[in-house]
């Protein structure tokens, strides 16, 4: 599941953006978008404040 | 006579001890936190979904998978902790799912005040109860415990929140017909 890939990433880097995660996973561009927009409208994870200071929190913390 | 016992109270002290972690719990509580432990153990070859009811006037207005069944994991540990933080604001209580070595969630509950009439304000206050135990069965949604509001009792112009210290998971609580709003947090095993 590409939402299990697509966690580690960001609760490694909460700062990462959309470009550093699709280059970290072999999938389509709007995967990721798509991926992400349905993370956050199921609570996921969030994306908190503005285009430059912008970070992930992660409300689904999943152990390796 | 008088003498003696004032020597024999002097020999007394209180000696201070190294406090342990689980004298902080009282303290946690007081200051809002809550948390309900299960043992899951028998649940290792399940896969465990998140699962939330609400209830407002006696009416079923939510039953849904908190994230889907996409999230749901099977459990590398023994433990399943239902947890409430403290209170941050009178609309929302943050809670949490954490299933030990595997998953820590934490979401978001909205509240609903209650109208202290005698008092002419409004109040929002939540509790909480564990479910009783009741037998694993896969596919069905299994409560664990129920977060609700305290009610107004005209009778005695109070607020109240009072009953039985645990709720029954057919429902039946005599609790149940009082609280005005509630949460059942409970799981599915797939």
């Amino acid at each position: 599941m590409i939402v299990l890939k697509i966690l580690p990433i960001i609760q490694k880097n909460k700062f990462a953006t959309y470009e550093e995660i699709f280059k970290q996973l072999d999938v389509e561009r709007t995967t990721v978008w798509k991926n992400l927009d349905a993370m956050k409208k199921k609570g996921v994870v969030n994306r908190v404040g503005g285009d430059k200071n912008a970070y992930w929190e992660v409300l689904l913390d999943i152990k390796d | 006579m008088l003498a003696f016992a004032t020597m024999t109270g002097l020999a007394q002290e209180i000696k201070v001890i190294e406090p342990s972690f689980n004298d902080y719990l009282a303290l946690f509580n007081a200051k809002g936190y809550m948390v309900y432990s299960f043992d899951v153990s028998q649940l290792k070859d399940c896969k465990i979904e998140m699962y939330l009811k609400e209830f407002c006037e006696g009416k079923e207005t939510r039953s849904n998978s908190v994230l889907g069944s996409a999230y749901a994991f099977e459990p590398k540990g023994n433990k399943l902790i239902i947890g409430f933080l403290p209170a941050e604001n009178d609309s929302t209580q943050k809670y949490c799912y954490s299933l030990e070595d595997t998953f820590t969630y934490t979401g978001s509950l909205s509240l609903k005040p209650v109208f202290w009439a005698s008092e002419n304000k409004w109040m929002t206050e939540y509790h909480t109860r564990p479910f009783e135990t009741s037998m694993i069965e896969k596919e069905r949604f299994i409560p664990l415990v129920l977060f609700g509001s305290i009610w107004y009792d005209e009778k005695f112009k109070i607020t109240r929140f009072c009953g039985e210290n645990t709720i029954k998971p057919n429902l039946s609580s005599n609790i149940l017909k009082f609280i005005p709003h509630y949460y059942i947090i409970g799981i599915i095993a797939h």
